[in-house]
């Protein structure tokens, strides 16, 4: 009875801090922060479900364009994990707002080029 | 910079166990960051004297130097008092009757003993009355991180616009630094390559940096270890570059570091002459933005730069001999400075930038374009 109160108890703090992690993440807008889900357990993560304003975040999320370039797939999936809408069509929305700031396409890999140069290039040193 | 004088002597020990001694009620001129260690470590009662070194900075005007002195200081990296050491050699066929007073930490005083330009070496943090009596002062803080014009300007120019000379007059071969090595270390790294049965007049010696000062600059460890494989296979002989402490990490973290053809450096370079020496047999040096490329340029080596966060004209534009693989991205050049990942990062730490340049591309434009140029065997 007593070891059953007790698990009670810690269950209720868990919550508590879950949720207080949660009004962080949709209060400050910080997608950093959304992404400390990661480390949450699947208890955790159900419950992030449960609490979180998805619209909200995602239209915070959409409004801090810093932040937007650290989106990459497996944080897309991780965010669609927790709020219903399928990761590549999350990119999409996401690419389409901050075009031309891509950095990491939704394989994984990375936008860009490499380009080569040379200086007093003539041998004999 | 802060004019600093504290109520009790402390003795320290270096980077290098070198002893160092803070004479109680002597002034030191020394950064603000040593200043709250200080209040940090010992309290705030120790401070009796804080001022701002702007109050005694002699800063130089541009006036003639004939007969006068000069005292020149960073806390910087090695590449940042390599910079500044052109500036120095400059000032000094200017004003040969200049008296230049470099002054550093301990550990980087090195890059300025190689010099036959800099007439003595005053260590950090700096006794006020070593440099009260010096005519001008020269300090660097801040010329290259946060200033706007280090993204338009190569950076031996930055500096030598800094000491008020007109880069634009000054031909690009003396935009490269004049650095002596030490007979003695020369010979002890000298007997390390005939230890490790590496023949320094046949065999083609490729020395890669893997670590640099910044982790936006750094090229991946894993794409690294891919490199030093493929360079390995064609029986080339490899040697790690970086200082002493880098090699507590690169044994846990690289897996080909024992492999044949592949040698450790990192643990014979116990204070920067050793590592200057060791650049010095190199053939070719491929690394990120960091000090063996600047090394590798004043010694007239083979340069292949990889670059991301810089743009490699900022750098390399004045060596001789160097190729560049320039990893751009919808963020880069971004020109960012300090100890964390950038936003853009991998999981890694790496930067997206650097992590296009694929170790292949690596060894194509070695093979292609430097290989050929070296004469040896």
């Amino acid at each position: 009875m007593k070891r059953q109160k007790k698990k009670q108890k810690q269950h209720k703090s868990i919550e508590k801090r879950a949720r207080r992690r949660i009004n962080a993440a949709e209060k400050s807008c910080d997608i950093l922060k959304y992404i400390d889900f990661k480390t949450f357990t699947q208890h955790r993560i159900e419950l992030a479900h449960k609490h979180i304003n998805h619209e909200r975040v995602i239209d915070s999320l959409s409004k801090n364009v810093s932040n937007l370039m650290d989106i990459t797939s497996s944080l897309l999936d991780l965010i669609s994990s927790v709020s219903n809408v399928p990761s590549e069509a999350m990119y999409e929305m996401f690419s389409k707002i901050y075009e031309g700031k891509k950095i990491i396409k939704y394989d994984g890999s990375i936008e860009g080029k490499v380009v080569s140069k040379e200086y007093n290039l003539k041998g004999g040193v | 910079m802060r004019l600093v004088a504290i109520n009790s002597s402390i003795v320290y020990s270096t980077i290098d166990d070198h002893r160092d001694t803070i004479d109680k009620d002597r002034l030191y001129v020394m950064p603000d960051i040593l200043v709250s260690e200080l209040a940090n470590v010992y309290g705030k009662g120790i401070i009796n004297k804080d001022t701002n070194f702007e109050e005694v900075y002699k800063k130089y005007d541009g006036s003639s130097l004939d007969n006068k002195s000069l005292f020149c200081f960073r806390s910087g990296g090695i590449g940042d008092l390599m910079f500044m050491l052109v500036g120095i050699q400059n000032v000094k066929e200017k004003y040969p009757t200049c008296k230049i007073i470099s002054g550093s930490t301990r550990v980087n005083s090195f890059i300025f003993k190689a010099s036959p330009f800099v007439d003595d070496i005053i260590f950090t943090p700096y006794p006020y009355d070593l440099i009260e009596d010096i005519d001008y002062h020269l300090y660097f803080e801040g010329i290259i991180e946060g200033n706007p014009l280090a993204e338009q300007i190569n950076a031996y120019d930055l500096f030598l616009q800094y000491f008020n000379l007109d880069y634009n007059k000054i031909s690009g071969k003396k935009k490269i630094p004049v650095m002596n090595i030490s007979a003695v270390e020369r010979k002890y790294i000298e007997e390390i390559f005939v230890r490790l049965d590496i023949n320094i007049n046949e065999d083609i010696i490729v020395g890669i940096q893997v670590k640099t000062s910044s982790p936006i600059r750094n090229y991946s460890l894993d794409l690294t270890n891919k490199l030093i494989l493929l360079l390995a296979k064609r029986n080339i002989k490899v040697i790690l570059l970086g200082s002493s402490t880098d090699g507590f990490d690169l044994t846990s973290k690289m897996k080909n570091i024992d492999c044949e053809n592949v040698f450790d450096f990192t643990k014979y370079s116990t204070s920067i002459d050793r590592f200057m020496s060791i650049v010095n047999f190199c053939d070719i040096v491929i690394g990120a933005d960091s000090s063996a490329l600047h090394l590798a340029g004043a010694f007239g080596k083979y340069i292949l730069g990889l670059f991301g966060a810089f743009d490699s004209d900022m750098r390399l534009k004045y060596y001789n001999n160097a190729i560049a693989l320039q990893g751009v991205t919808n963020c880069s050049p971004c020109y960012l400075h300090g100890n964390i990942p950038c936003r853009n990062s991998l999981k890694d730490g790496s930067s997206a930038c650097m992590n296009l340049i694929k170790p292949e591309l690596i060894e194509k434009a070695l093979i292609d374009k430097l290989l050929p140029l070296v004469k040896k065997g």
